[in-house]
């Protein structure tokens, strides 16, 4: 079974997907599907790598839906692309631990895996990701991310879409550049050439942090070289930050937000950027999402967002 | 603020003078009001409109402060100049001949503490008073296409072309224009005066300030020539109308984009999804196209027999 099924109590689509039951969790390493020898690779060693996912909620060709639609109950064929994304073939690396130049060469496969998705008709959003850690569901721990590349704009999504156009109509300037000019140094984590990261002023994590690139693009296919080179380099930074925090390979949601494809022209509003949504409020304690922040999407962050900036400011890293 | 050199007030008048005589109206609109007059007879200067210099900037048929508009309507305005002078800039109606003249236009004062806004209200109200529809896409081929680097080098006889004159359309005489709009030729061009060849121009190749482009963009097609760093945030927003010959598609995003004098180069995404390099040398008279690709590392796609396709990645970044 694999459909959308719509909401009309929260005007969204709901995936249905009963292959996603069978993914692994947590396997032992001699087990891991995505190593070189693994059940994804059984005869052949990579650099880096994107492939369908074996157990999607979206395909390119998916199931007919069983059964009629009604005016109520409402459903829709599976249209779209899940993809996992092998960082590197290293096991026991993570994202922090990885050389510069390997998340140099992820970037460019991000971008090219972004072009490539755009392509389809079908696609409207390309959501790139990282659940690291047991903490944030992560199944395997071999580093690695996915893609969703969704049939259509999801709702959080939308929210920050409409939120922008209104910023945009009221104030004529895309809100996200607004934020940078006036962002105060004591919220900023880390500045680069073309990047800045900092904890928002309205985090919902206790050590949230966003990424944003400092010149106005709606999507990665917009990164000039150096801005890919420099992204790279503020996204190990950040990470590296927060494995160095509580000295403990910390998790989080690492999530890329791109402006729309196919539809229309969001490019002018829409600023391309990066959440880390880390689950820890401290070292052994964990900011769980449960039916306040789940339920109503109204959060209580424990930590105040200029002291997390202060922390994660003051650990100092070399890369 | 004096309105032909009486205080500004709203309501309709009419005054006679020696030779001519002038009807105008004031009335209220949201945000300021509109101004409208009519002037039959013989007159060879007449100052419109006159007010404080203020912090108002000077523009070709507006004036702009950080609050207020005040702007000309119509292509029929061309007979208008503002002119500062000591703490003062005066709207004047200039008459080119001595014929009984009458003479009709609209001037806007727009008071919304909003630059962008400003601008906005007053492109609504171009769009409003000379009815213009919304840009229509213009698909060109490159048979259709000829670019010229000068006004001497048109040809009246062409037609059903895209003709780009890197050269101002005041300074082409009226009749070449006149032939070439006859023979259903779309023209790009310069101009001195956006609202006065909104008539005439299918596109304007970019020359005017940012403020000009600002209330143009979506009016008419905008072709980038030359380019200032400073003003990238906003050029990109004007690309939205932007056509180049050879490549049939359009554009769909500008990755990025660099200028100079003679020589300009941008990467843009097309609408079929392609990411290409432009170069135009206008003084080799050339436009170089390619297709380029989106990354510089390695990359091999593989079907497997489930289906799946596996794209490996791999090499060295540059």
């Amino acid at each position: 079974m694999m459909e959308l099924r719509y909401n009309p109590l929260t005007d969204e689509w709901v995936i249905v997907s009963a292959a996603t039951q069978k993914r692994p969790v947590q396997p032992a390493k001699t087990q891991c599907p995505i190593c070189p020898g693994g059940i994804e690779f059984p005869d052949t060693t990579y650099d880096l790598v994107a492939f369908e996912n074996r157990f999607p909620s979206l395909m390119k060709n998916p199931p007919k839906i069983e059964g009629k639609n009604n005016r109520i109950f409402r459903k829709r064929e599976s249209f779209g692309v899940c993809e996992v994304v092998v960082y590197t073939s290293q096991h026991d690396s993570s994202f922090p631990q990885m050389p510069l130049k390997q998340i140099e060469k992820l970037v460019d496969m991000w971008v090219d895996r972004t072009y490539e998705l755009s392509k389809y008709d079908f696609v409207k959003n390309v959501f790139i990701f990282e659940n690291r850690g047991k903490e944030v569901g992560a199944s395997l721990p071999h580093p690695h991310g996915q893609i969703y590349a969704f049939p259509f704009i999801p709702k959080r999504i939308e929210a920050k879409i409409n939120s922008m156009e209104k910023w945009y109509a009221e104030n004529g300037k895309c809100v996200v550049c607004d934020v940078i000019e006036n962002e105060t140094k004591e919220r900023i984590v880390r500045e680069t050439d073309y990047f800045i990261a900092f904890v928002p002023f309205y985090a919902r994590f206790p050590f949230e942090v966003h990424v944003y690139p400092k010149r106005h693009l709606s999507t990665m296919l917009e990164f000039s070289y150096e801005e890919r080179k420099d992204f790279a380099k503020i996204l190990k930074i950040i990470t590296m930050k927060y494995d160095k925090l509580f000295d403990q390979e910390f998790p989080y949601m690492m999530m890329f937000f791109q402006a729309p494809f196919n539809t229309k022209n969001y490019s002018e509003i829409f600023h391309f950027h990066v959440e880390f949504n880390p689950p820890k409020r401290d070292k052994d304690k964990i900011k769980w999402m449960a039916s306040v922040e789940t339920g109503t999407w109204a959060f209580i962050n424990p930590v105040i967002p200029e002291e997390a900036a202060r922390m994660l400011r003051e650990v100092e890293v070399e890369i | 603020m004096k309105l032909f050199g009486r205080e500004f007030v709203e309501g309709a008048f009419i005054e006679k003078k020696d030779g001519y005589e002038i009807l105008w109206k004031v009335m209220k609109i949201d945000f300021g009001w509109k101004i409208y007059w009519k002037i039959k007879g013989f007159f060879s200067g007449l100052e419109i409109l006159k007010i404080n210099t203020g912090t108002f900037e000077i523009f070709p048929f507006f004036v702009l402060s950080k609050d207020m508009l005040i702007g000309l309507l119509s292509p029929s305005s061309e007979k208008v100049e503002i002119v500062k002078e000591n703490n003062e800039i005066s709207f004047i109606l200039r008459s080119e001949d001595d014929s009984n003249n009458c003479l009709e236009s609209s001037l806007i004062i727009i008071n919304i503490e909003n630059k962008k806004l400003l601008l906005e209200r007053y492109k609504e109200w171009i769009i409003k008073e000379n009815k213009i529809d919304s840009v229509k896409e213009i698909r060109i081929s490159a048979e259709d296409y000829e670019l010229f680097l000068n006004k001497d080098e048109i040809n009246t006889k062409l037609e059903n072309k895209v003709i780009i004159i890197n050269d101002y359309i005041e300074e082409i005489e009226k009749k070449s224009i006149n032939k070439l709009k006859e023979r259903k030729n779309k023209i790009f061009a310069k101009t001195k005066n956006y609202l006065e060849s909104l008539e005439v121009l299918d596109g304007y190749i970019i020359e005017g300030t940012i403020e000009e482009n600002y209330i143009f963009h979506n009016l008419k097609y905008l072709l980038l020539l030359n380019y200032e760093d400073t003003f990238e945030y906003y050029w990109k927003h004007l690309f939205k109308n932007v056509v180049f010959e050879n490549d049939l598609n359009f554009v769909e995003r500008i990755i990025n984009v660099n200028a100079f004098e003679k020589f300009w180069k941008f990467e843009y995404i097309n609408n079929s999804k392609e990411r290409i390099l432009l170069e135009i040398s206008w003084n080799e008279k050339q436009i170089k196209m390619e297709k380029i690709p989106f990354i510089n590392i390695e990359k091999n796609s593989v079907l497997k027999d489930d289906g799946r396709i596996f794209n490996f990645y791999g090499g060295e970044t540059k």
